[in-house]
């Protein structure tokens, strides 16, 4: 392999990563603060991706042109407000009535609004069974740079990823509000004895993380250029695995199993010969041994059980 | 001879010793308390001399074998048997399946038998049935009268009351009673302490090791006390020693924590 | 006695004029009509419907007697329809799997939510000995049943060590999986295209893919396939009954409850956690054999995630752990979406929705598990005082 294939696939790795990371970010945080696992967390990832492909049209009709950079953050803005919005229904009508419930309630829930989520996209989006194409923002042919192929939305994918990521960080770790969320995540209980509103920081993780997984699906559109009313199902399922990879409750942990997994697949993809064909057999694959082997993550310690 | 025999007992989380060299004896038919301020490792012994936790070093001996490398499920083969601090009863299984779950006849029923309901399947069901009953007249009929009760319904001291019939329905060598006063007011706690001096009185051979943070509680139930600080052994002894014990008085003084 | 007869024929007599009508709005008016009755019925005459349950549950072999002996006439009663008998068939077949489904989950707490690959494997063993091996169906099928459970048995595995959401991930990974296997092991399974013309089963001679003659009244081949289901089905129940209700099944609920406390009370978890898996696999493998026998063709995309999540609604529609509950579930999610044709689209969603509102609204499901299996010889006995 040469020197430029194999930057190449380091840039696709970085690329597929990011967007595992951001889905994962969400289940992490639903799992650390909440104590849910949100099984229609995918959907919300495939959710940014439709909405970005209809808000064009939108954004277009009130005089923006495409490609602009004002029509790039409309499109941003609004699947942000999706991914948010969606959170926050989520959080009032599935998980909130469900507190309480045992766990296997809860989880089943969520599954159930995923696939009505999914179906509603596929039946109320016109031609929606079907994939469809997604346009690209940039009039810009690749860049070659020594041999290198570098796709300009690759570029801009792994900038905003950054951008989102040192966002949360500065939200986390900075705010008042992540001050709020840290000790949720940390003890319910004393959290909500010290004044916090707890109830609040459940609303807010919903919709911080849902609008992560929502960015998710705008890239995931921008990078491949097709999207598809299920592409929700395989992506919830990886971004989990990336989460538990890291460690369920770890927002770091979370970013770095999502890289991981990206790199791992492009590995499998680009040196097992037919290897495209197994790529989801080889993540599923791998989130079980995982799962089995390490269930505290890569970084976590073994947990011991309360009893 | 000794029932059960535990030398220098220590696991470690990490950095923490939460049970550092503890040991103790225990003789057939003996009660054993066990008192300590919370995280003092109480529970965590418990979890130890079940099998939920493998110790870091040190040994577990009942009845001349060491349990080392058991799972839980083969300790309480053995003969040892818990209640858990939280009550960890089946929540959704009423009364009668919950103590017929601490007998051995349900491990003992074959999934043949239980297929085609053959006769030796039925007999090992009512003698199981039976035998609950039996073990409910402990507490005379507060059990038998709720007997097809789901457990989550009871009040809380008769959830007490089953933890502990769910106990000694195996008929075990020693059981583990993890705090059985936890959340009850002086009245109740005496009923319990009334209860338990019923179930050995009817099973006199069984060893008890009971885990309070209050000595007054164990007064008139044990033959010797332990007092754990900080996973480590502070005194052990009989009730009236330990009590006078100079280390125990300042370890609960100092922690403001009225033992009396 | 009388009660229950009257009773299963009044469902019956229901039944057959939901089968009957047409109109789509004469269908809603009628499911409205249920509803309402159900509802008043539950409100105004609530002693009397508790009355009717205990006497169900204290002569459920009588119950269970009299509803085949209904199941018996049907075909005829719907006049060999053989729209509506396949139907029922399909029917039997998801209550077969429902009650496999709910013996694992609803029984022994161990969320699946990978079930069709179970299904997935009955059919294509069934298929590949019959049609690749020339092997008789009868002997495919116990072996369908055998494979889902050793399959079973490898999802039970990863299960030793991770429960609750983990389970659930990896058991869909696991479904997923068995897919992507069938689509790529082309050589065995015949890849996308799956397996075609898999042969009908001779019973007695008589080719089950044709046409049966009653004398007075022929029928498609769906009729035979008709009682062979009704059959399985009923055997399915009956064995799933008497696991439940012993002390193996009391064993599963505990650990179902809470895993810890059940082993620190002497369950080898492991012994348990994989029987359950093996039987409750073992009757989706037989479901799937069936299917495959009776539409001849098979493809991997007939067992996806969607079907797993299918069965997983209807043990939730009737109630986790419920033998009639899986049973009823089954009955109103196939029977029922097939008055909707024209919404057919709407299908899965609409599965979706069930499982959302079952969940909060109704969550103990349609016929909630009961209990008191076990009683003392003397029944005074439990209320002296």
């Amino acid at each position: 392999m040469t020197i430029e294939l194999i930057v190449q696939q380091i840039l696709n790795a970085l690329g597929l990563g990011i967007m595992y990371a951001l889905i994962a970010v969400g289940f992490t945080l639903f799992f650390g603060v909440i104590e849910v696992v949100n099984f229609a967390h995918g959907e919300v990832f495939m959710l940014g991706a439709f909405v970005a492909l209809l808000s064009g049209g939108i954004l277009t009709s009130i005089g923006l042109t495409m490609g602009s950079v004002p029509y790039f953050l409309g499109i941003l803005v609004l699947v942000l407000l999706t991914g948010s919005i969606f959170g926050i229904l989520l959080e009032r009508f599935i998980v909130r009535p469900m507190r309480g419930a045992p766990d296997i309630m809860t989880l089943l829930i969520t599954l159930g609004a995923s696939i009505i989520t999914r179906e509603a996209v596929m039946l109320f989006v016109p031609n929606g069974r079907n994939p469809q194409p997604f346009p690209k923002l940039f009039d810009v042919d690749s860049i070659n740079i020594g041999g290198v192929l570098i796709k300009p939305e690759t570029i801009l994918c792994i900038i905003l990823s950054a951008v989102l990521i040192s966002g949360l960080y500065y939200i986390i770790e900075k705010t008042t509000f992540g001050r709020y969320i840290r000790a949720t995540a940390q003890d319910r209980e004393a959290a909500m004895m010290m004044g916090i509103n707890v109830k609040k920081v459940f609303i807010i993780t919903l919709a911080l993380g849902s609008a992560l997984g929502a960015v998710a699906g705008l890239m995931n559109g921008l990078s491949y250029g097709i999207i598809k009313f299920n592409m929700g199902f395989a992506a919830g399922i990886k971004g989990f695995a990336a989460a538990v990879v890291g460690g369920l409750g770890n927002v770091y942990g979370a970013i770095a199993g999502g890289m991981l997994l990206g790199f791992l697949e492009i590995f499998v993809v680009s040196t097992v010969p037919d290897g495209s064909s197994y790529q989801d057999l080889i993540s599923f694959v791998i989130v079980i041994l995982c799962l089995v082997f390490r269930p505290a993550g890569i970084f976590g310690e073994r947990a011991y059980e309360k009893v | 001879m000794e029932l059960l025999n535990v030398e220098n007992l220590t696991i470690r989380f990490g950095g923490v010793v939460a049970v550092n060299e503890v040991s103790f004896s225990l003789k057939s038919g003996e009660t054993l308390g066990v008192i300590g301020p919370n995280g003092s490792g109480k529970t965590t012994l418990f979890n130890l001399l079940s099998g939920i936790y493998q110790p870091t070093s040190g040994e577990i001996v009942l009845a001349g074998k060491a349990t080392k490398g058991m799972r839980s499920d083969e300790v309480f083969h053995l003969g040892i048997s818990r209640t858990f601090q939280n009550g960890r009863l089946f929540w959704n299984l009423n009364v009668l399946e919950n103590i017929m779950m601490g007998m051995e006849e349900v491990r003992n029923s074959k999934l043949f038998g239980s297929l085609f309901g053959t006769k030796k399947e039925k007999i090992i069901q009512e003698k199981a049935i039976d035998r609950a009953f039996e073990i409910m007249k402990i507490f005379g009929t507060l059990l038998t009268s709720q007997a097809h009760k789901a457990s989550k319904d009871l009040p809380y001291a008769d959830r007490r009351r089953l933890e502990i019939c769910r106990a000694i329905a195996s008929k075990p060598k020693v059981i583990l009673l993890d705090e059985p006063s936890a959340g009850m007011d002086g009245v109740e706690t005496e009923t319990l302490m009334n209860d338990l001096i019923k179930v050995k009185k009817a099973m006199p051979d069984l060893s008890i090791i009971v885990v309070e943070h209050d000595m007054a509680f164990i007064k008139g139930l044990v033959d010797k006390v332990m007092v754990l600080d900080y996973g480590k052994r502070l005194a052990y002894g009989s009730f009236d020693a330990v009590a006078k014990d100079e280390n125990v008085i300042k370890a609960y003084l100092g922690q403001g924590d009225g033992a009396c | 006695m009388i009660k229950i007869l009257l009773t299963e024929l009044l469902g019956y007599l229901l039944f057959l004029v939901f089968v009957y009508i047409e109109e789509p709005i004469l269908v809603v008016a009628f499911i409205a009509a249920m509803a309402i009755a159900g509802i008043t019925l539950k409100k105004r005459a609530g002693l009397l419907l508790q009355e009717l349950e205990k006497t169900y549950v204290e002569n459920i072999g009588k119950v269970g007697l009299i509803a085949v002996m209904i199941a018996l006439t049907i075909p005829f009663a719907i006049m060999g329809d053989s729209y509506w008998l396949q139907i029922l068939n399909f029917m039997m077949l998801n209550a077969m799997m429902a009650l496999g489904l709910n013996f694992m989950t609803g029984r022994a707490g161990l969320i699946c939510l990978g079930y069709a690959a179970f299904m997935a494997i009955g059919a294509y063993t069934v298929g590949i000995l019959t049609l690749k091996a020339g092997i008789s169906f009868w002997i495919a099928l116990p072996f369908a049943g055998v494979f889902a459970s050793l399959f079973g048995v490898i999802l039970g595995l990863p299960a030793l060590r991770v429960k609750g959401h983990y389970l659930a991930l990896v058991t869909i990974a696991f479904g997923l999986i068995v897919q992507e296997l069938l689509l790529n092991l082309e050589s065995v399974t015949g890849g996308t295209n799956g397996l075609i013309d898999i042969p009908s089963p001779h019973f007695l001679g008589i080719d089950m893919g044709t046409t049966v003659n009653f004398g007075f009244m022929s029928m498609t081949y769906q009729a035979n396939f008709y009682y062979l289901c009704l059959a399985l089905l009923v055997l399915t129940t009956v064995v799933i009954y008497r696991f439940s209700n012993s002390l193996f099944g009391l064993a599963l609920n505990a650990m179902r409850e809470d895993q810890l406390a059940a082993q620190c009370y002497g369950l080898n978890l492991t012994n348990y956690k994989l029987l359950a898996f093996a039987i409750g696999a073992f009757f989706g493998g037989i479901a799937g054999g069936v299917y495959a026998a009776m539409i001849n063709f098979i493809a991997p995309e007939n067992f996806g995630y969607s079907l797993s999540i299918i069965v997983i609604s209807m043990i939730i529609l009737g109630g986790l752990d419920s033998i009639p509950g899986a049973l009823v579930g089954a009955f109103f999610l196939t029977v029922f979406p097939e008055k909707f044709r024209a919404f057919e689209d709407y299908r899965v969603m609409f599965y979706g929705i069930i499982i959302v509102l079952c969940l909060l609204f109704m969550r103990e499901g349609l016929l909630p598990f009961k209990h008191r299996i076990f009683k003392p010889k003397t029944a005074a006995r439990g209320e002296e005082n």
